[in-house]
């Protein structure tokens, strides 16, 4: 592999600000381990020509001292949700292809001025609803570290890309777990903000409420450096928040000693597997080393709030989807379909009531866990990663459990939310990877990422390469 | 097809979409788990409370 490849997002910027590499060089090996990782599936489209040419471009600049911004020269792929103006996104789907988009999305914009180079799109699942990288119209996603298993969805090619070193950052999307998901799966980093942090505007709707756009990265680093340029109020998106943006890069290296990880008594860990269970608890050895304090955090009873949140998405991905739906039911697989046939049962209170209930659920997580502890670190999945074929459950009698199942620990945050950073945190015995998540205050990305970045500090399972990145 | 998934696929014919009749027993049935975990968690709601409560309170919480 080439060296250059192994380079964190943040690394690479360093190296090319200080010319010791060049954009060209490092686009070339990008889109060289990007072909050499075909039969992963994770991208669905490479700009090489266009690649190239914007990486010449940030040569010029880089060679005059105009560094255009912190990205600059670094070659990025996303999930195929976000727009570009007049350019048809998949959105993993049958449907996509057809639509050239209205305008470019706001967090392309701010990554364009920040000098990072869009080189390609990424595999994801069918519009976003689903958790597993299962696609029937792309093909199914696979994961780097063994192509057997899955790469956890939907922002499975933005997971797997990483984890092959053949993408250096990516987007993704987080409804239910799309971004915390693949990273657990991946191996590597992935930010859900904080609801209203980050501009939705020209991203592929989900769930309106509770639909969030955020980083996938190698390291936690990265998605600092990210959602740095990506968060912030957009008049573009009016659920976008006001509240002023921290400096979430400088605060990384701030001590951690005295902060309070609570460790859930409840819910996050029943009837985990110690696959998962050993990697995830011997995470916390670390914070305590850092002189963090491990305190069990009593939650209150939050399976309610998982099932709100499976009513709100079914409802508004439903709305959403309602005039396809009748048009082209049959260009959806059949899983999406009876997802949303499901949503479009739902009723108008039943909807609403999901709706009202969220306000109290954040303000008792708020008063009964938040003023306990800085952060509570939980499990991100409770299962050791199943092979495609053991979840490739279509819409048939086992997929509400399969989804169910896979989405368990991550809807309640959606619902709430609140931020939550996914961390690798070591291997199952299947060699599959893991990660723990950090779940914070509404607007505490900061904090989350201080905690992420500490941890990386000491440990390196985020430099662990699969066998499949030292193919190119 | 008992009669609450025959409601709800007449509720989704309503809105032009054809639902199975091999789909809609189960339907029915995650509907009804939604619905009764939802009924029990709101049955203590303030009869004020609004969606747009949660924006202000999630804008609070960050301090």
């Amino acid at each position: 592999m080439n060296e250059l490849l192994a380079a964190s997002a943040a690394e690479l910027a360093r190296l090319l600000r200080a010319r010791k590499a060049s954009a060209r060089e490092v686009m070339q090996a990008t889109l060289a381990a990007a072909r050499a990782h075909e039969r992963l599936n994770c991208f669905v489209r490479i700009d090489a020509d266009e690649a190239l040419a914007a990486a010449d471009a940030a040569d010029r600049r880089l060679a005059r001292g105009a560094v255009a911004g912190p990205l600059d020269g670094v070659p990025m792929a996303h999930k195929d949700m976000f727009y570009r103006e007049g350019v048809p996104s998949s959105l993993g789907s049958k449907i996509g292809p057809g639509r050239p988009a209205p305008s470019t999305a706001t967090v392309l914009k701010r990554l364009d001025a920040a000098g990072a180079i869009q080189f390609g799109v990424l595999h994801m699942n069918e519009f976003a609803y689903g958790p597993t990288g299962h696609n029937d119209h792309l093909g199914h996603c696979r994961n780097a570290w063994n192509p057997e298993y899955i790469t956890g969805g939907s922002s499975s090619g933005s997971g797997t890309s990483l984890a092959a070193r053949a993408n250096f950052a990516a987007l993704g999307s987080d409804t239910g777990g799309s971004i915390r998901l693949p990273a657990h799966f991946c191996g590597v980093a992935g930010l859900k903000p904080t609801w209203g942090r980050v501009s939705r505007a020209g991203a592929m709707p989900l769930s309106f409420a509770l639909d969030t756009v955020g980083p996938l990265a190698r390291t936690v680093e990265d998605c600092a450096l990210i959602l740095q340029v990506i968060a912030g109020q957009d008049p573009l998106d009016a659920t976008s928040s006001p509240l002023p943006v921290p400096d979430y890069v400088s605060g990384l290296e701030r001590p951690v000693r005295g902060l309070r990880l609570g460790v859930p008594s409840r819910y996050f860990y029943d009837g985990v597997d110690p696959a998962i269970e050993k990697p995830v608890r011997e995470s916390l050895a670390v914070f305590s080393a850092l002189g963090c304090q491990i305190v069990e955090v009593a939650l209150p009873d939050i399976e309610p709030w998982n099932h709100a949140a499976s009513t709100i998405i079914a409802a508004e991905a439903a709305a959403l989807h309602a005039n396809w739906l009748r048009e082209r039911p049959d260009d959806y697989s059949e899983q999406v379909r009876a997802r949303l046939e499901l949503g479009a049962c739902v009723t108008a209170v039943q909807y609403i009531n999901a709706l009202r209930l969220r306000d109290r659920a954040l303000g008792t997580w708020l008063g009964e866990v938040m003023s306990k502890v800085d952060a509570v670190h939980a499990p991100v999945v409770s299962f050791p990663t199943p092979t495609i074929a053991e979840t490739d459950v279509g819409g048939g009698a086992r997929m509400t459990e399969v989804l169910a199942k896979v989405t368990r620990l991550m809807r309640p945050v959606n619902f709430l939310g609140v931020p939550s950073l996914a961390v690798p945190c070591g291997f199952q015995p299947n060699g599959l990877p893991c990660a723990f998540q950090l779940i914070g205050r509404p607007f505490g990305e900061a904090l989350l990422l201080r905690l992420g970045h500490a941890y990386q500090r000491e440990t390196d399972w985020h430099r662990r390469l699969p066998a499949a990145a030292g193919a190119p | 097809m008992d009669e609450t998934a025959e409601a709800y696929r007449r509720i989704a014919q309503l809105q032009g979409v054809a639902v199975s009749a091999a789909r809609i027993g189960s339907v029915a049935q995650t509907l009804a788990r939604l619905l009764d975990a939802e009924q029990a968690a709101t049955r203590g709601l303030d009869f004020e409370t609004e969606p747009s409560a949660f924006v202000a309170t999630l804008a609070r919480g960050a301090q």
